[in-house]
């Protein structure tokens, strides 16, 4: 899932060309990576201003930051490892624990919610009671399919610390969510 | 780690929206401020200390060749060396005899004139 090497090298340019002030270069950038960043950004947040926000300052982060050293590793995983440090900078500021989240395995209303609400709304729900540094490793792991090593990279931990947030995190998933895959044992989906 | 379970396929169910166009635009903005482009002439002065020319290695060559042909082609004739008189030339030294003329007034004489 990593980025291959060549192409790093080849964002490592445009990266240097966009600092030195060519728009296009910076463009091209932005609208290759501008998604995943936001959705991150979005799932860890759970909010559209927020991931806005830090979609902005993850680029120009970039643009000032320290040089990206393409030969380390993919550009997505280093915009990752920006966004999740403004992301936790903006948890930090505004007084919200990250490590640890009250109630983490507490079953979501199921029955009740299910009248009214989708199940994405529903995995939305326990995916915000989960801690953010084990709600983070999943969001990275489920839905931008990167390696350990490579959340081990962004998250500054080695891999056998993100494989136990994870393992914690889908835990508290499926208890959260036990009423949800057992009410459909029939469908392969659930 | 990666076999997916009736977990994942659950959790994939939590659609994340795209970024509106309104972000576009304000990234773009907020990169024309913070990034701005250096001036013309420092842009081009820069291009051309970083420049590269792929040469093939004859026509390398040939200019070097060519570059020393000219060099020694219109480098200037070498000043012409003096060589030592050999003529008949005697020079005297002896000042004995030597009387300061009375009045001053110098005459020319000839060489003949004065062996006689």
């Amino acid at each position: 899932m990593g980025t291959p090497p060549t192409e790093s090298l080849a964002e490592a340019d445009l990266v240097r060309e966009a600092r030195q002030g060519a728009e296009q270069a910076f463009l091209a950038i932005y609208h290759r990576h501008r998604s995943p960043v936001f959705q991150f950004a979005w799932r860890l947040t759970g909010s559209q201003a927020a991931a806005e926000d830090v979609t902005q300052e993850c680029f120009l982060a970039l643009m000032r930051g320290a040089a990206f050293d393409g030969a380390r590793g993919g550009l997505r995983t280093y915009l990752f490892g920006i966004a999740r440090n403004l992301v936790l900078r903006r948890f930090r500021t505004s007084g919200r624990e990250a490590e640890e989240a009250a109630d983490a395995t507490a079953p979501v209303d199921v029955l009740g919610d299910l009248l009214d609400a989708e199940r994405s709304e529903l995995v939305a729900g326990a995916m915000a009671k989960l801690p953010m540094l084990q709600r983070e490793a999943i969001v990275l792991f489920t839905f931008e399919e990167l390696s350990l090593e490579e959340i081990a990279k962004i998250t500054g931990v080695d891999a056998g610390a993100v494989k136990s947030r994870l393992h914690r995190a889908r835990e508290s998933l499926r208890t959260a969510l036990a009423p949800l895959l057992t009410r459909y044992p029939d469908r392969r989906c659930l | 780690m990666r076999e997916p379970d009736s977990l994942d396929a659950l959790l994939r169910e939590w659609k994340s929206p795209e970024p509106p166009g309104e972000l576009d635009r304000r990234v773009t903005s907020a990169y024309r401020s913070a990034v701005r482009p250096p001036r013309f002439s420092l842009r081009v002065w820069r291009q051309f200390w970083t420049m590269r020319v792929s040469l093939p290695a004859p026509a390398l060559v040939v200019a070097a060749l060519a570059i020393f042909t000219l060099f020694f082609w219109l480098r200037p004739p070498a000043a012409p060396v003096a060589s030592p008189v050999t003529s008949g030339v005697v020079t005297r030294l002896n000042a004995s005899g030597f009387r300061p003329l009375p009045d001053g007034e110098a005459r020319v004489v000839p060489a003949m004139e004065v062996q006689k």
